[in-house]
């Protein structure tokens, strides 16, 4: 099956190339017609850029692992703005339990246009996937394309109970941070503990997403920096920000409130308004984490940008907020990242002196609404296209008049209104523990969508616990 | 067990033992693979032995793998196994390369074909910086995450990090929810969400006819929007220093930072700092963390005069404890980096740092550096002349010139005794260099000096340089002892250049005084040999015909009819010239 000599090696462009439109192909397959011009344009790219290789390599084969892509032996790399075509076509070969698709020098645009079609308007068989899709495959006839099984050890398993755990634990580890000074301590295993979670973000961020509904396990801000820190190596990944930043990032993210720790319990979690001197306690804490970040630096060998951001992540971006700047005219990139990320979940969880939380749909449109004076407009948009329209997490009203929780953002701007949800009652309000409908499913007669969302709700008001929808999959 | 956790999960090993022959081949990887990492332990990168283990090890793995695809290595605490067969062992866990993966939790290594050189010995390179590091400082999984190579993968079991996270925590993790709950009651909208509901829905169905087919914006994942804004914001952002934009955050918490205690725990911090980058030489921070802290003194000194008096205490307490020794050496080892901040940190410190600035000088190292240490000299040393005279030694002849022409581009009068004292020194470059800077001088004292050197020095060149920078025309009695050393029996002896040089500082000297000594020296005669006489008196008339004035010429008219026949026609010749040359008629200037 393989040549054992190459004379050339496909680049990683070319690779990248390739994978990034058969992508594309795959998912206009799902709503077009085979004459329609956008498609064939795209399916035309895609011919000839597999022809090229083709002719220099015989074949192309395609390997699709626990959560990477090859081509030809090369690991395809995908930065951010080509995140989702991984992601899809990782979810598109998994689902139908496809290891590899191998093509063949003679492969004609027909054949290929052909078979891209068929996997896209394949309904995936429940069980059995690939064994149903095979004798399918075998009835159409595709001389130059083969395909094969995923092998059994690459099978994806349930591991949410793992990246549960994994979540949990870290809220402990960060009280153990938080509360030790022991000098063995150091951020070792911080790091390795935001290593795993960006792994688990590079194969199901959704989930991950999920998580991040859970609030006020143990303490407060324990909880948050965690969800922050989520967020934060998610936004970095998407503006396309190298491993080492990323956990630069991570950890600045997870340790920007450590001045928390220094401010009397009862001032943060008064139940009511604060008063100019509580308030102005309330702010020293970017201080206070700073110098506190300042004196463990060497022995924990703590990053100068993680203090930067615990000092810095309540500077606006006009230089409002506090503390205030006397000779500094910006705030760092993480700062600004994390300043984001932070707003979003703090203002998105009841607090005893929160009388409103806000829905993540309303805390995005009122962040946008400061955008550049507060938040740094190019990374909130970045933000907000990351989130989508109705977050994860968010309740919604179907125009069935079903009930459901987001749990998958559609990767597509413009699609960013058809996520999938899990439906949790029925138009009745019978609650009810439902399947995960993709939105952008489309009725085979009518070729319109089934569902549609009408409106988003506020979860709380209704005591729905989102984050037990998700730790419902953990268990 | 979650592989999900572990992206670079190898492919599993096929199963029973490998055959004897790769084994073999196996173990000698492993031994190249040993052997290159402690080479690059001892020797320099382009040591030999370290290339040639690393060539070795490149072309025998690249060989294995094309062959067989790849190659799975297992980790044990003491060893490296290959398909279950131990292929290496060491057992001091001190420098045992199986351990240095084992610790951090690693089962698993595989290094895939196609690894190109590039990739191995960055590879090799992560585990020699891992090896270097005391053990609770480095972790070689973390390291290998960051570089994120494309032909190694590695596996760590979940269980590795679940069982060192929270290790202190008392209460078990229990995230346990009730599946049953799930489909149990109701939920009852409000009023309002129904009536919002009611009105979204209706709205709805009248456009939904022109929403289920607009796909246009399909594409849009292609469409690179803000990616390219995006990509010139992150190239912006890692081009700032992260120490000068750190050293601007503490400037801001130490400004922002009114209780004292916090304050001075965070000015030691920045202390620490700079004595980190005053040990490697990065005096560009060096320099900047002392312009900020002086620029924080002088504003907390309006309001926070507590606050300032530390900083200023931290300031002199740098200063006063800066090991000047060690700095110079630095600098001669070749370890500064930016210069310029060098001699900005060196000004910072005072006058005391003057003797790094000669040494630096002297020691002659590239053309920058002198003359950034040229700057340094003369800028400090304005001051300090004594300081910079004192510098300069006949043994050290290039800091002595530099002294010198510092003293000359400065023209202090205070520096002329300073390159008085020159006068002693027997090199005689020197000498000449301080009769140049000496006639640059306007005052009369420095021509003074020159006199002096054209009387008593022994060495003609010195007395002829001196005759050349003189200017005689600043003080009557300088003239006077210059005519008086003309005509001194001597004169007509000195060699013709001398004789030459004197007449002409004469000639420069003012024309009247010249031309009477000139008139002498055409009548007088001496006890010498009537040739060197006879050649003194050639010169005189050709001073004369240079002075041109009326009366010169006068002097000359006096010649031409006297003197013996060789200088009488000299004289005429010269009156023609000075008649129907080109200047003819006109006299020059006095
Ligand atoms: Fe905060
Ligand atoms: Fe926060």
């Amino acid at each position: 099956m393989t040549t054992q000599e190459r004379a050339s090696q496909i680049s990683q462009k070319e690779a990248l190339k390739i994978v990034v439109h058969l992508q594309v192909v795959l998912k206009l397959g799902k709503f077009y017609e085979p004459n329609n011009r956008i498609l064939q344009e795209q399916m035309e790219t895609l011919y000839s850029s597999m022809q090229t290789a083709l002719e220099r390599e015989d074949e192309i084969q395609i390997y699709v692992s626990q959560n990477s892509i090859s081509l030809n032996r090369v690991r395809v790399r995908f930065d951010f703005a080509t995140y989702h075509a991984s992601k899809f076509l990782l979810n598109a070969f998994q689902e139908r339990e496809i290891g590899s698709l191998i093509f063949y020098l003679g492969l004609t645009k027909e054949e290929l246009t052909r078979f891209m079609f068929f996997l896209a308007e394949k309904e995936i068989p429940k069980e059995d996937q690939f064994e149903q899709i095979f004798s399918d495959f075998e009835a159409a006839s595709f001389p130059h394309i083969l395909i094969e099984k995923i092998p059994p050890a690459e099978k994806v398993e349930t591991l949410d109970k793992a990246i549960a755990t994994m979540y949990f634990l870290g809220i402990y580890h960060l009280k153990e941070i938080f509360e030790q000074e022991d000098e063995a301590l150091n951020l070792n295993l911080t790091k390795r503990w935001v290593q795993s979670m960006f792994n688990h973000l590079a194969f199901d961020e959704s989930f991950l997403f999920g998580l991040t509904n859970v609030k006020n396990f143990d303490e407060y801000t324990l909880n948050h920096s965690v969800n922050v820190c989520l967020l934060a190596i998610a936004l970095g990944r998407r503006l396309g920000l190298s491993r080492p930043e990323l956990m630069e990032l991570g950890v600045s993210a997870l340790l920007h409130d450590l001045g928390k720790l220094e401010i009397p319990k009862d001032i943060l979690d008064k139940p009511a308004k604060l008063d100019a001197g509580e308030r102005a306690i309330i702010e020293t804490h970017p201080n206070l984490g700073a110098e506190k970040l300042i004196e463990q630096a060497s022995k924990r060998g703590i990053p100068d940008r993680v203090i930067q951001v615990a000092f810095e992540h309540h500077i606006n971006i006009d230089l409002s907020g506090y503390p205030k700047y006397v000779r500094r005219t910006s705030i760092n990139l993480f700062s600004k990242i994390v300043k984001i990320v932070d707003y979003f979940d703090a203002i998105t969880t009841k607090r005893v002196y929160r009388p409103k939380v806000f829905t993540r749909e309303e805390a995005l449109s009122l962040m946008l609404e400061k955008s550049g004076e507060e938040f740094d407009p190019l990374i909130l948009r970045t933000f907000a296209g990351m989130i989508g329209v109705y977050p994860i997490g968010s309740l919604v009203v179907l125009n069935t008049g079903d009930m459901g929780i987001v749990v998958e953002n559609n990767p597509l701007a413009s699609f960013a209104h058809k996520p999938k949800v899990k439906l949790i009652a029925d138009p009745q309000g019978n609650k009810m523990d439902g399947d995960i409908v993709d939105l952008t499913d489309l009725d085979p007669d009518t070729r319109r969508f089934k569902r549609t969302i009408i409106t988003s709700l506020d979860a709380d008001k209704y005591n729905i616990p989102v984050s037990d929808y998700f730790l419902l999959r953990a268990q | 067990m979650d592989p999900r956790n572990n992206p670079q999960k190898p492919l599993e090993a096929k199963g029973g033992s490998p055959d004897p022959e790769t084994l073999k081949r196996v173990k000698e990887l492993f031994l190249l693979f040993a052997h290159a990492i402690s080479a690059t332990k001892l020797f320099p990168a382009h040591h030999a032995s370290v290339i040639n283990f690393q060539e070795e090890l490149y072309d025998k793995l690249t060989k294995f793998l094309e062959e067989h695809e790849e190659l799975n290595i297992g980790i044990q605490e003491n060893a490296f196994t290959y398909e279950g067969e131990i292929a290496y062992r060491d057992e001091n866990i001190l420098k045992s390369l199986p351990y240095l993966f084992f610790k951090d939790g690693m089962h698993k290594l595989t290094f895939l074909r196609d690894l190109d050189k590039a990739e191995l010995l960055a590879f090799l390179d992560v585990v020699r910086t891992v090896s270097l590091l005391p053990p609770d400082q480095h972790d070689i999984v973390e390291s290998l995450w960051e570089k994120d190579f494309p032909h190694s993968r590695y596996y760590v079991p979940d269980e590795f990090l679940e069982s060192r996270l929270a290790i202190h925590q008392k209460k078990a993790l229990d995230f346990k929810i009730d599946k049953a709950q799930m489909s149990q009651g109701k939920i009852e909208l409000t009023a309002e969400d129904r009536e919002v509901i009611h009105q979204k829905l209706t709205a709805r169905l009248q456009k939904e006819q022109k929403e289920a087919a607009d796909f246009a914006s399909l594409t849009d994942s292609l469409d690179k929007g803000d990616s390219s804004l995006i990509e010139s914001m992150l190239s912006y952002e890692r081009d700032i220093s992260t120490a000068l934009d750190f050293l601007g955050l503490i400037f801001e918490l130490l400004y922002t930072e009114d209780r004292l205690e916090p304050f001075k725990k965070a000015l030691s911090f920045v202390e620490k700092r700079y004595q980190e980058w005053l040990k490697k030489g990065d005096f560009t921070y060096v320099a900047i963390s002392i312009r900020q802290m002086e620029d924080l003194a002088q504003i907390l000194s309006l309001n926070a005069p507590e606050r300032a008096l530390e900083v200023e205490k931290f300031l002199k307490t740098i200063i006063d404890q800066c090991p000047l020794e060690a700095l110079l050496e630095m600098a001669r080892q070749g370890q500064i980096k930016d210069f310029k901040s060098f001699f900005e940190f060196l000004r910072r410190l005072g006058s005391k740092t003057l003797s790094i600035g000669a040494e630096l000088l002297e020691d002659g190292l590239d053309p920058e550096v002198r003359s950034a240490a040229f700057e340094f000299l003369e800028e400090m040393g304005k001051d300090h002349l004594d300081l910079l005279a004192n510098l300069a030694q006949e043994q050290k002849p290039f800091i002595t010139k530099a002294i010198i022409a510092i003293f000359s581009h400065l023209q202090d009068q205070k520096a002329i005794p300073f390159l008085a004292k020159f006068l002693s020194y027997k090199n005689k470059d020197i000498k000449i260099e301080v009769i140049e800077a000496l006639g640059r001088f306007s005052d009369t004292v420095a021509h003074k000096i020159l006199l002096e050197f054209m009387r008593e020095d022994k060495d003609e060149d010195i007395r002829t340089a001196a005759a050349e920078k003189i200017h005689l025309s600043l003080d009557k009695d300088l003239m006077n002892a210059a005519v008086h050393l003309a005509l001194a029996k001597n004169f007509h002896a000195k060699s013709l250049r001398e004789k030459e040089a004197l007449l002409k500082a004469l000639e420069r000297g003012g024309s009247d005084e010249a031309c009477d000594f000139l008139r002498v020296l055409l009548k007088k005669s001496g006890f010498l040999k009537k040739a060197k006489i006879e050649e003194s008196r050639l010169c005189a008339v050709r001073s004369l015909e240079t002075i041109a004035t009326p009366k010169a010429v006068e002097v000359l008219r006096g010649g031409a009819g006297r003197a013996k026949k060789k200088i009488k026609s000299a004289c005429r010749e010269a009156l023609e010239r000075l008649t129907t040359g080109k200047d003819a008629g006109k006299e020059r200037p006095s």
